[in-house]
């Protein structure tokens, strides 16, 4: 059959009615006509038909269409030249590739090794700094630091002190933990040379999280943690082992996320202002303001 | 637990670079987007076409977003002249629908709801475009007529009268006495 491109002339009053777009006095007259009251009831099935949902879409259409437009934005030509800088490099830059330390990743991460190692039976190193006789770890830490801006002190001082903090493996005491960086400077990149970051072991775990405060708990703590740093994970427990790479963030550690394996992600600052988790396929769980 | 960051937000740090605003806000309105593009187009395969087209445009239009409308209508409107442009496209290469139950349900067994999407999907795909795009902008998107006036950029006054003429042709076409269509939608010359 054809349907008619005509219609009753009161259908535009009734569909207004419907959509609450009439005044008053039309509605007054929809209402008190039995054959308008009965086309606005057809009317309102018809509405109601197409607002119903559609199928959902394919979760892996969103996880491509999403992936598209990231990559887009993260071009150099799709990057409005008014637009405020950004904190970090436009381009998608995967995380493993990511090698330059930051100062607040760095301190992100001397938390973990300081958890680490009260929760293994570890300890720091004492005031004196002559907590421990190997720096692998730290040496290995501060081997990210290579490609940082050699006059970026603070990224000097707190590599410094992660080195100290990491080589203090065996030592007993922590009756000072992270008094050691100002005065090292220098001679603590002298002990940084050899390994790699995180020496391939496994990336560091927060162990379960359950609300954004205890994460932000978790990461001021780690900033109070000052001067102590190790660098950002390496290659093999990057972006292989969080599977997100997520322009402008950098991946810091696992956690347990209200009982979902998850990556922790944080902006990439200083100073950070978000961290994100995500779950299985790098979907996303929570994001968490910083500041 | 914080405050999910609205829409305004996520739009000022993804413009100051932030990846993560940026993915969240698309996460965000992506099954909007998708559902519009659907019923704009009627097809699943065209339609995840046009929302990831769509996505993009959004991404590379993100600065020109003043924020005199909401960020979705800015959104749906970006979404709606891509899939115009898909239904343009589609005049010069009409091809038969394959609506596919799988595509509309998956295996469940659930033939009344089917049927339904079915028929409302055949039925918006008989109506001109222009019909279609009113009304599924105000019914599916929750638009009002000035919104809809802004997406479509034509008068509310037109608005009012597409939507009723669609919805009229619709409740012809639900009332089931007419033929299954076979076309795809296409744009109105």
């Amino acid at each position: 059959m054809t349907v008619s491109d005509s219609h009753p002339p009161d259908d535009e009053l009734v569909s207004a009615v419907l959509d609450g777009e009439a005044g008053e006095d039309e509605r007054a007259r929809v209402e008190g006509d039995p054959v308008l009251r009965a086309r606005l009831e057809e009317l309102g099935s018809v509405r109601r038909a197409v607002a119903a949902p559609p199928p959902p879409p394919d979760p892996a259409a969103r996880e491509r269409a999403v992936a598209a437009a990231l990559e887009s934005w993260a071009a150099a030509d799709a990057r409005p030249a008014g637009a405020v800088p950004a904190p970090a490099p436009p381009a998608p830059i995967p995380l493993a590739a990511r090698r330059r330390t930051h100062v607040w990743i760095a301190s992100v991460a001397a938390a973990v090794v300081v958890a680490l190692g009260v929760a293994g039976g570890l300890v720091a190193t004492r005031s004196d700094g002559s907590g421990g006789d190997s720096t692998d770890t730290g040496a290995a830490l501060a081997e990210a630091d290579t490609e940082a801006e050699p006059d970026d002190a603070a990224t000097d001082q707190t590599l410094a002190a992660a080195t100290t903090l990491a080589g203090g493996g065996t030592a007993g005491g922590a009756d000072a933990p992270t008094t050691t960086a100002g005065g090292s400077g220098a001679g603590g990149a002298t002990t940084t040379a050899a390994a790699p970051a995180f020496g391939g072991a496994s990336p560091p775990h927060f162990g379960e999280v359950s609300s954004a405060d205890e994460l932000r708990a978790i990461l001021s703590t780690t900033e109070r943690t000052s001067g102590g740093s190790v660098g950002p994970p390496s290659p093999s427990t990057s972006a292989d082992a969080s599977g997100c790479a997520l322009p402008g963030y950098v991946f810091v550690a696992t956690a347990t996320w209200q009982g979902v394996p998850a990556v922790v992600l944080v902006s990439d600052g200083p100073p950070a202002v978000a961290a994100v988790l995500r779950g299985e396929g790098c979907q996303p769980l929570a994001e968490v303001p910083l500041t | 637990m914080a405050e999910p960051p609205d829409d305004s937000a996520l739009v000022v740090r993804a413009r100051s670079g932030d990846g993560a605003a940026l993915e969240l806000l698309l996460s965000r309105h992506y099954d909007r987007v998708a559902a519009l593009a659907f019923r704009l187009l009627g097809d699943p395969r065209d339609a995840e076409d046009a929302t990831q087209e769509a996505l993009v445009a959004i991404v590379r239009g993100l600065d020109r977003f003043d924020g005199r409308a909401a960020f979705s209508t800015w959104a749906y409107r970006i979404t709606t002249n891509t899939c115009l442009d898909e239904l343009r496209r589609r005049r010069r290469r009409p091809e038969t629908v394959e609506l596919e139950v799988e595509q509309l349900g998956g295996t469940e067994v659930r033939t009344g709801q089917v049927d339904q999407r079915l028929e409302i999907d055949a039925a918006l795909a008989s109506l001109p475009s222009e019909f279609r795009v009113a009304v599924v902008l105000r019914d599916l998107c929750d638009l009002d007529y000035a919104e809809i006036a802004d997406v479509l950029a034509i008068p509310a006054g037109t608005v009012r009268s597409r939507i009723a003429r669609g919805r009229a042709q619709l409740a012809d076409l639900l009332r089931g006495n007419q033929d299954a269509p076979t076309e795809r939608p296409t744009e109105v010359p």
